[in-house]
Parts: structure tokens; C-alpha cells; sequence
């Protein structure tokens, strides 16, 4: 669909987010915590978001994919064996407020790889019932680096919409989808017709790197010993992939007894020794370079040949989570060096 | 500054040493671990006391270990968490060369645990904002004590990066990695964080050194710090046990003593 812009004020925008909390949709929003952390979680008002943020520590992936998540509960005993699925279609009309570009355009790895030969029934529903109010970045910092993986801070991939801050505190409302249009047409009143040459806001994220010279370089590194030089500090925690928009690995857990309990999947990190760990006691990734090396060549080397698209988005929260401050883009840059 | 890199040089040059383990200016202005083989790469060796990491972190890792003879860059708190490796038995103290800054800002080496010992009794105690917290948490009731714990833990994604960043979390599988039998819940669910954090504070009594390093590492600034700096402060009240003050201490929760209070079972 041709895409429309109309001006939405600060405060439409909070009529509107308040419109969606009121007619009892969940809204993910960006929340800062008296640590002054960023995260993204349910608001009930719009006042409790914060929207002028750089990066939040966490990704807005659980939106989708949440860090727990209930498969089936069970009940076994002398008079009753049964498994009872989560009914899907229970979960809540959600609306994804504030997230930029890089989180919005995570969602497509995603949902590759959780219907790619098989539909993951939870997954898609939670997917088909949310709604990606984008918000474009008017400010960015050393560790971004979109404009190196394909994307850039106004990008409109994965929004229904986009928002744009103006100079002058509104902002421009890009509708990008047909979901998006459900929305606008449901609150037209909030909108104002743009003349198109609003003033944008926008953030500039140099290029860090050439992402063809690192796919040409990286298809043949497997065997090179950079993985262990680069993996030198590494501790060997989930940080970074735990904060990633596109990591997607799980683990499948029973929570309960033999006579009930419920079996959920949470995610996991090929980060940790554990990850690889067979049956048996061997590991076939046995050091953390070669967990490192999984992790780097996965995003950029598998991803990219098997699903055809990057398994990263550029915003840098793995370096800026990492204990350890190591930073993807230096390294990034030093495999197209080799 | 420039004395740490004359002297990191020099011990590279003449063989006294394979690998320095130092701290660096990362791209994000922090400082972060360096590793140092060749005396010309000294010269980013930086050292402004904010170093967030333990660097005896990578005493006990094996593709460290294998380098050779090692000279760290060590604060007062890695001092503490060496003379405990070497307590416990993991590090080969011989392998190591601690390099610190006595009050004048001389670079200082430290050869031996004796030296290591002496130079902390010498050097003395501190106290910090952080005891000033824990007083503070003290004066809370029960319940809002519980609440406070309860929606630092709520921020918890169980990446694990305070048990990676901690070096006396060493063991190579830990008790949450373990499932026969499952002694934690693996997901991070308000059990399973509980369970956890009590876990690794209660393995810790005793034997932090009280670096901070869990609550710099924890990308969510939980302060995990207060929990195991309140359990050295109970440590030491009821055992006198310091960590970094003598070597063979008894860990105060593996010992049995017949004269052991037990005014605590009521």
C-alpha cells in the first residue's frame, strides 16, 4: 500500500496510546526503571513511558517471544492424566509503542525462523495480534550501527507505523501497513494532514563497516584463529544474546512433579558452556572461541544463506551489555580486515 | 600510567612473564580487559581506578592458564580474590606476578601470596557508599525488604554474566546448570530468580572480595553487590573470616565446629 503521513501531536499521541490501554489492549512501551535502566513493559497510562531514549537494555522481542513461556500444563494422578494446551487465542491485542527501527525489523528474523518449516502456533498468534507503533531514533550512539546492516534510523521495516519527532515536539505518523491504516482510521480525529515538509528529527549513524566486504570475508573465516582472539575477554555469559532482538534459541523446561506442573520453553544462549553439551558429557564447542565464532557466523554468514536475511539489526546491545566490553563492531570490522 | 607500561614492558621483554592481563580503553571510553603478549603493545595499558573488572577473573581460565607466567593488573579486591583462588586451590600462585600501586602510585610486584597478604594488611580497610545501603536496607521492615529484593530479581533474565564476571565463581559446571537432579528452576521466573540469587550470594559468604564486579556485570544493575557484602559483614562478625587476611582460612560454610553458636536455632 502507498504509504500516508499525517501529523500526530504529543498529546494525540497520548490520546491515542490511551485509546489502546482503555479498550483493553496490552501496550509494550518504553519504561525507565528507578536504576534508570530502559526496558520495554505493559503501561497503563502514557505518562509512564519514556520515549527519548537511545537503546533499551532489552530487546522488545518478548513482545513475541517472551523470556518464559508456558507449552502445556499437565496433571497425571490415580483418576486423571492430562495435558492442557495454552488456548492461543487468548492472548491480549498488543501494541509495541516506541521501539525503533532496528527492534521493528527483528520481528522479520523472527518470525522466519519460527515458521519457517513449522508454524510455532504461540509464536504466530502473538505476532498476528500485535501492532508496531515505530518510533524513528532522533538520537543514536557509538555502539549503533543500522546503517551498516541494511537498515537506518527513519526505516519503516516492521512498523504498521512509523513515528518521526519533529523540531517542533510532534510528530510525523507514517502508515506503513494495512494494520496500521486500521488504526488510523479508527482515530482519525488525532491526525492532521502533513504538508510533507516537516522538519525530522533524525539521528546519524555513520557506517561502520561494508556489510558485502564481511559476508565475502566471513564465508571463508571458519577455520581462521581470529574467534579466539576476539573471544580473549569473553566471560561466557548470556548478556549479549539474551539482549539481542533477534536471538531466538530455547530451552524446553518441566516446571513442577511427577503429578503436575506445566512444561515452558526459556530462552537460551549459545553463550554458556552448557548450550552444546550432549548426552554423553561431550561438548563439541568445547571453548568459548568457538562459541564466540557460533554466535558471529550465525548472525552473518548461516542466517544470510538460509533465511535470507541478517541475522542482526545494528543496535549494538550486545556491546553495550557486554561485562566484558567487547564490541561487535570492532570486531565486525576486523573480520573485513583479514 | 606510563610506570605500568614501563615496567608490563619490561617483564615481557625479559621473559619474566608471557601474558599481562591489564585494562584498555574500550570503544565505549570504559575501561576493559587487555591482554598483552608483546612489550610494544604495552603502550595502551591505561589504569584510572574505575576499572569495573576483576581481572582475576581469567586466573582460572584455561586458555589464559595455558599463556605461561602471567602478570595481572590487580586493584586491592583482585589481590583478595587471588590469596582465595590460591586458598582453594586454583591458580598456581608461581605462575602468577600481581602488579598494584602502593599510595605513592609506584607500580608494585607481588610475587607470592605472602607478599600479596602482607601488602593488603598494610594497605587496610575501606568503607563505601555501599555499607551506607546495606544500613539503609537494614532499617527497612520484613516486608519492604521482601519487596525490594522481590522487583530487583523481577529485572533478572538469568543471562549469568554476575557469575561469569566473578571470579570465585569458578566451579566448571555450577549447581543451576546441573538437572539430575534439577536443583534450580532454569527459567527466569520469580522462583527460579530467587533460588538463584540466594544461591550464589549464600556460595559466596565469606569468600567475596567484595569488588562489585556481579552488580557492574549485570547489564540490568541489579545490586548484587549488597547481598554478598552484607553476608562478609556477617561473616566476619560471627567468624572473623576476611578473605585476603591469611591463607587456609576455614570457608565459614563448609567448616564444623563443636563450638559453633547455635543460638540461631530457636
Amino acid at each position: 500500500m502507498n504509504t500516508e503521513s499525517y501529523i500526530l501531536s504529543e498529546q494525540n499521541l497520548a490520546k491515542l496510546i490511551n485509546g489502546f490501554i482503555e479498550a483493553g489492549k496490552t501496550v509494550f512501551a518504553p519504561f525507565k526503571d528507578k536504576a534508570g535502566k530502559i526496558n520495554f513493559k505493559k503501561i497503563n497510562d502514557f505518562t509512564e513511558c519514556d520515549i527519548h531514549y537511545i537503546q533499551s537494555v532489552f530487546s522488545a522481542k518478548a513482545a513475541v517471544f517472551p523470556p518464559v513461556e508456558k507449552l502445556f500444563e499437565y496433571r497425571n494422578n490415580k483418576f486423571v492424566q492430562e495435558i492442557k494446551d495454552p488456548l492461543p487465542s487468548y492472548f491480549p491485542e498488543t501494541i509495541l509503542f516506541g521501539a525503533h527501527p532496528c527492534d521493528a525489523s527483528a520481528f522479520a528474523v523472527l518470525e522466519t525462523v519460527f515458521t519457517n518449516d513449522y508454524t510455532d502456533a504461540q509464536f504466530s498468534e502473538r505476532k498476528n495480534k500485535l501492532t508496531v507503533l515505530g518510533l524513528s531514533c532522533s538520537t543514536g550512539d557509538e555502539h549503533c550501527f543500522c546503517t551498516s546492516v541494511g537498515s537506518d534510523p527513519s526505516s519503516a521495516k516492521g512498523s504498521d507505523i512509523l513515528l518521526s519527532l519533529l523540531k517542533n515536539g510532534n510528530f510525523v505518523a507514517d502508515i506503513i501497513t494495512e494494520k496500521g491504516k486500521i488504526i488510523f482510521d479508527k482515530s482519525k480525529d488525532l491526525f492532521e494532514q502533513s504538508n510533507g515538509n516537516e522538519e525530522k528529527i533524525t539521528a546519524i549513524i555513520p557506517d561502520k563497516f561494508k556489510i558485502d566486504e564481511l559476508d565475502q570475508k566471513i564465508k571463508n573465516s571458519f577455520e581462521k584463529n581470529i574467534w579466539q582472539a576476539q573471544s580473549m575477554s569473553c566471560l561466557g555469559c548470556g548478556a549479549c544474546a539474551y539482549v539481542c532482538p533477534t536471538c531466538s534459541c530455547y530451552d524446553i523446561q518441566d516446571l513442577g512433579t511427577v503429578y503436575n506442573g506445566s512444561r515452558v520453553r526459556c530462552w537460551d544462549t549459545c553463550g554458556l558452556s552448557q548450550f552444546t553439551v550432549h548426552t554423553s558429557g561431550h561438548n563439541p564447542r568445547e571453548n568459548q572461541g568457538q562459541r564466540w565464532r557460533q554466535r558471529i557466523m550465525h548472525k552473518f554468514n548461516y542466517q544470510p544463506e538460509k533465511i535470507k536475511l541478517l541475522g542482526c539489526v545494528g543496535c549494538g546491545r550486545c556491546s553495550r551489555a557486554c561485562p566484558a566490553g567487547i564490541s561487535i563492531i570492532e570486531n565486525l570490522q576486523k573480520i573485513t580486515k583479514e | 600510567m606510563n610506570k605500568i607500561i614501563e615496567v608490563a614492558g619490561e617483564m615481557l621483554t625479559n621473559g619474566e612473564v608471557q601474558l599481562v592481563v591489564g585494562y584498555e580503553k574500550g570503544s565505549n571510553g570504559n575501561e576493559r580487559p587487555a591482554f598483552i603478549d608483546a612489550p610494544e603493545a604495552c603502550n595502551k595499558l591505561i589504569f584510572d581506578g574505575s576499572c569495573k573488572i576483576n581481572l582475576a577473573v581469567y586466573l582460572t581460565k584455561k586458555h589464559i592458564k595455558q599463556k605461561g607466567k602471567i602478570a595481572v593488573i590487580a586493584q586491592k579486591a583482585t589481590l583478595a580474590s587471588i590469596v582465595t583462588l590460591y586458598t582453594e586451590n586454583q591458580i598456581a600462585i608461581e605462575n602468577i606476578v600481581a602488579l598494584t600501586f602502593d599510595a605513592n602510585s609506584n607500580v608494585v610486584k607481588l610475587r607470592n601470596i605472602d607478599e600479596i597478604i602482607e601488602f593488603l594488611k598494610a594497605a587496610g580497610k575501606s568503607s563505601d557508599e555501599l555499607d551506607d545501603k546495606i544500613e539503609e536496607i537494614e532499617k527497612m521492615s520484613t516486608e519492604e525488604r521482601w519487596n525490594f529484593w522481590q522487583e530487583q530479581f523481577s529485572k533478572c533474565f538469568k543471562c549469568y554474566a554476575c557469575r561469569a564476571a566473578c571470579p570465585l565463581c569458578y566451579c566448571e559446571r555450577c549447581t543451576v546448570d546441573q538437572n539430575q537432579p534439577q536443583w534450580v528452576q532454569v527459567p527466569a521466573t520469580k522462583t527460579g530468580n530467587l533460588e538463584w540469587h540466594i544461591m550464589r550470594a549464600m556460595h559466596l559468604a565469606g569468600r567475596c572480595s567484595n569488588c562489585n564486579a556481579c552488580s557492574n556485570a549485570c547489564p540490568q544493575g541489579i545490586p548484587l553487590n549488597l547481598l554478598t557484602r552484607k553476608l562478609s559483614q556477617e561473616i566476619f562478625k560471627e567468624f572473623k573470616y576476611e578473605p585476603g587476611t591469611a591463607v587456609h582460612q576455614t570457608y565459614a560454610l563448609s567448616d564444623f565446629n563443636i563450638k559453633d553458636k547455635e543460638n540461631f536455632i530457636k
